[in-house]
């Protein structure tokens, strides 16, 4: 059978990883290309990375940080794949099939797609259509209680149900969804089991779930009582010691189907 | 001789992870764009490939790969797409067309409760990273190399016939385990 995930989801600001919070606090944490050996080491089942770059240059600091200076993502993203033998998945700011070519061939196994997936545009539908659906990632941000959805990094509130969006999204040819949730975004209080457990129900394709680990049986609990796909994760992985291989553990004791 | 593996690039889907994988290993390769650039010193092929089945031949058709592909004699490894196009029919966008032909069979729809089937997932080789919708269902039962179970119902993901192999998952995005079976193809392949 096929395995549940566990997907650490690195986001960069400027060209440096960042620690999110609420989706409006960041700290930074370090350099993509020297977090990644560590990734490597653990054997992870996937990568997502997230461009949230909202002003200023790509800069990875070359001073502080010790390796050569990134002035564009394309080349961050180049000596990621240079090391990476694990699926890549690259997103943030994505507008145009054009940028989706360029993160393809400069090596994205697949792009997650947030924004522009929204204002008549047909992103989705040319991903899908050019590189096949496994390749189209959805991203649905939304906000508790009501489950608004959001886009643009968080910050415009769209008109949609979170369930007939996600419906829509896959009938356009998303292979998967993302869902991240702005509440829980940085908190630790656990990720929305009931709505990765609806969401699920609701498509057919394999739902990512993101925002709220903060203790390893929160992995235990959304892989166990949902039929998402994937637990999906950042800060955790970021600041706990070993906690890739933790969690791994802990799940394979507790009988879920993981690497 | 040395080991020396051209990678088939038919411009479709990216073969930087294939790249890297075999850097990894340490191996010699070289990415091919025509068949023109094949010599004596390669050992083996690299058919890679995502996307989907109609496209993948028409670009193989256009470089000319595919009477290279049919006269060859040194092992040809497809991956995911490329071992998809080794299939005498593809079923993709609700028509039959040809597949290369190099391992009889056909390329159909899986059906199984979640599309696509992405993940990690195992067969008697190891445990590998998959991400597809269709698969390759060989006409005669001898080429069946490798079988994955997924919503407990099998499906073949391995193939081989005399030099062509094929398989579903991604050897060059699964890591460790990835990379030992593409080691060890190499060796025995």
């Amino acid at each position: 059978m096929v395995k549940k995930r566990v997907i650490p989801v690195l986001f960069l600001q400027n060209g440096l990883i960042v620690r999110s919070e609420g989706f409006n606090e960041f700290k930074v944490i370090g350099n993509p290309i020297n977090q990644l050996e560590r990734y490597s080491d653990w054997d992870v089942d996937e990568l997502i990375y997230i461009d949230i770059t909202r002003q200023g240059e790509i800069d990875s600091h070359r001073d502080e940080h010790k390796v050569p200076n990134h002035h564009n993502l394309i080349n961050v993203l180049k000596e990621i794949r240079k090391v990476a033998t694990f699926p890549i998945t690259f997103g943030g700011r994505i507008k145009t099939i054009e940028d989706v070519d360029k993160l393809i061939a400069n090596g994205a196994d697949k792009v997650v797609i947030n924004t522009a997936c929204f204002g008549g545009k047909e992103l989705v539908e040319r991903v899908a259509h050019k590189y096949g659906s496994q390749c189209m990632v959805a991203g649905i941000d939304y906000e508790e209680p009501f489950y608004k959805v959001c886009i643009n990094q968080g910050k415009v509130e769209l008109d949609r149900t979170i369930w007939g969006w996600g419906r829509e999204l896959v009938e356009r040819g998303a292979g998967e969804l993302f869902l991240n949730n702005i509440t829980r975004d940085g908190k630790a209080n656990g990720f929305n089991i009931g709505l990765s457990n609806l969401m699920a129900n609701c498509v057919n394709v394999p739902v990512l779930s993101c925002g709220g680990a903060g203790i390893y049986e929160d992995f235990f609990k959304i892989l166990s009582d949902t039929d998402s796909s994937a637990a999906c994760a950042g800060n955790i992985f970021h600041f706990t010691e070993l906690a890739y291989p933790r969690v791994k553990k802990l799940l394979k004791e507790k009988g879920i189907n993981v690497r | 001789m040395k080991n020396k593996i051209g990678i088939i690039n038919y411009n479709l889907g990216n073969i930087g992870s294939v790249c890297a994988a075999l850097e990894r290993l340490e191996l010699d390769y070289k990415v091919l764009s025509l068949p023109e650039e094949v010599d004596e010193t390669f050992s083996h092929f690299i058919l890679p490939g995502v996307g989907a089945f109609i496209d993948g031949m028409d670009n193989i058709k256009e470089l000319k790969w595919d009477g290279f592909l049919r006269n060859e004699v040194r092992p040809v490894l497809g991956i995911c797409l490329g071992m998809q196009l080794m299939a005498s029919v593809g079923t993709e966008g609700d028509r039959e067309t040809f597949g290369l032909g190099l391992i009889p069979g056909k390329v159909e729809k899986l059906e199984i409760d979640r599309l696509p089937h992405i993940g990690w997932n195992e067969c008697e080789k190891g445990c590998f990273y998959f991400v597809h919708s269709y698969h390759f269902r060989p006409y005669n039962a001898a080429h069946i190399w490798l079988n994955t179970v997924v919503d407990g119902e099998f499906f073949v993901s391995g193939v081989s016939k005399d030099n062509y192999f094929g398989v579903q998952f991604h050897p060059e995005l699964s890591n460790k385990e990835g990379l030992k079976f593409l080691k060890e193809w190499v060796n025995n392949g």
